[in-house]
């Protein structure tokens, strides 16, 4: 069963719920938690272990100039605006290119190559024998992440259970995270931002057709707003995390609440039961 | 010689357009002639990659000097690639003025 983690607004403790939700399940099944916020990758401060870490490349195009006609059908074609002609040459903003590999397959004279261009890392991080960390880390200046996100997955077949944790926002990395998960867990807090940002991430998620519920974190118990949102819209509120100094040093210190606090392991445990249970998945 | 402006309607009358990657307009001025002609920027309602698309109109067009409010970082490295001069006046300025203060300043043109 493959589960993400998601908030719309950042800060309201996705990495929190992902962490101590995965350290959960990985008593009982095999586990991978997967860390698709490639921009800002932070799973790794909760868990130690052996780091093994490999490049992920992307396609770039170059045009042979002997051969370009300077034609612009590629510059045409291109809708990031990633080619320009210019008098006898062509420049490519590598920054812009999305590697749809288009352009190479609309020049008419065959003037277009593909080169591997190094976009970013993954990390697997062995934390014991049921858990498996895999990061994805994308490099400084690359416009989309997309394509570390894709290959932080590509093994997700291979676990009992993962757990996503999404970049946040409700853009294109948010939406390649959740597009092929079973369910949702949309992390929210009782302000204003989390209500406006849990609403974008909800009509996205609604969208990408993945079923959702929420978690509030930081529940101070008066929640009523969040609470009228999920019951207009058939939400349901799987846990509620209170604002609790306690677990704010222990988050704070780098640590896992659940950890430190068994009845909060048997909660998450519980809340993937739940989550399973809806989906009469077996454990 | 060819001048481009950004323009927020087909007319020399019109207002210089501040954005220029979403201009509505973009005009061509011929220093020669002294003619405006007006294209439509048929690229300023797409998502994204606005900037060098609009970029490369201007280019089309031959501009030796382009005449706008404010240009973005990616418009502005395909606009440098090509050598054309990037001249930034304020949205106050009808196109008309634009191109004779222009003129005025750069008599040798």
């Amino acid at each position: 069963m493959k589960i993400a983690v998601a908030s719309g607004k950042g800060g309201t403790g996705k990495t929190t719920v992902a962490a101590n939700l995965a350290l959960a399940i990985s008593e009982i099944v095999n586990t991978s938690l997967i860390d698709c916020d490639v921009e800002e990758p932070n799973l790794h401060i909760f868990f130690e272990g052996e780091v093994k870490s490999v490049d992920e490349f992307v396609k770039k195009p170059r045009v042979d100039e002997s051969i370009c006609t300077l034609c612009k059908e590629c510059a045409e074609f291109c809708r990031f605006g990633a080619i320009s002609i210019i008098k006898e040459k062509v420049l490519i903003s590598d920054e812009l290119c999305h590697s749809c590999g288009g352009c190479r397959i609309v020049c008419p004279a065959d003037a277009i190559s593909e080169i591997d261009v190094a976009i970013g890392k993954i990390s697997e991080i062995r934390v014991s024998d049921k858990l498996l960390l895999i990061e994805g880390r994308l490099n400084p200046g690359q416009p989309a992440g997309n394509e570390i996100i894709k290959a932080s997955k590509k093994d997700s077949d291979n676990f009992d259970a993962v757990i996503f944790d999404a970049p946040p926002g409700a853009a294109c990395p948010f939406i390649e995270t959740i597009s092929d998960s079973d369910y949702c867990i949309l992390v929210t807090e009782p302000t204003p931002f989390g209500l406006h940002d849990l609403k974008a991430a909800y009509e996205t998620g609604k969208v990408a057709d993945v079923p959702m519920g929420v978690v509030i974190n930081r529940s101070t118990g008066k929640d009523d707003d969040i609470e009228s949102f999920c019951f207009k819209n058939n939400l349901e509120v799987l846990m509620k995390i209170p604002n609790d100094l306690k677990i704010a040093v222990i988050q704070n210190n780098g640590g896992l609440f659940s950890v430190e606090f068994p009845e909060w392991k048997k909660n998450f445990l519980n809340l993937y039961e739940k989550i399973a249970g809806l989906y009469g998945v077996a454990l | 010689m060819k001048i481009c402006i950004t323009s927020k309607e087909e007319s020399p009358e019109s207002r210089v357009e501040k954005s220029f990657g979403r201009t509505p307009f973009i005009a061509v001025y011929d220093t020669e002639s002294k003619e405006f002609n007006f294209i439509e920027n048929t690229n300023r309602n797409l998502a994204g990659g606005v900037g060098p698309k609009t970029a490369q109109m201007v280019i089309n067009c031959g501009a030796k000097i382009l005449i706008t409010g404010m240009i973005g970082e990616n418009a502005k490295n395909v606009i440098d690639a090509a050598e054309i001069r990037i001249i930034t006046v304020s949205d106050e300025k009808t196109i008309k003025e634009a191109v004779s203060d222009f003129e005025k300043e750069n008599p040798a043109n």
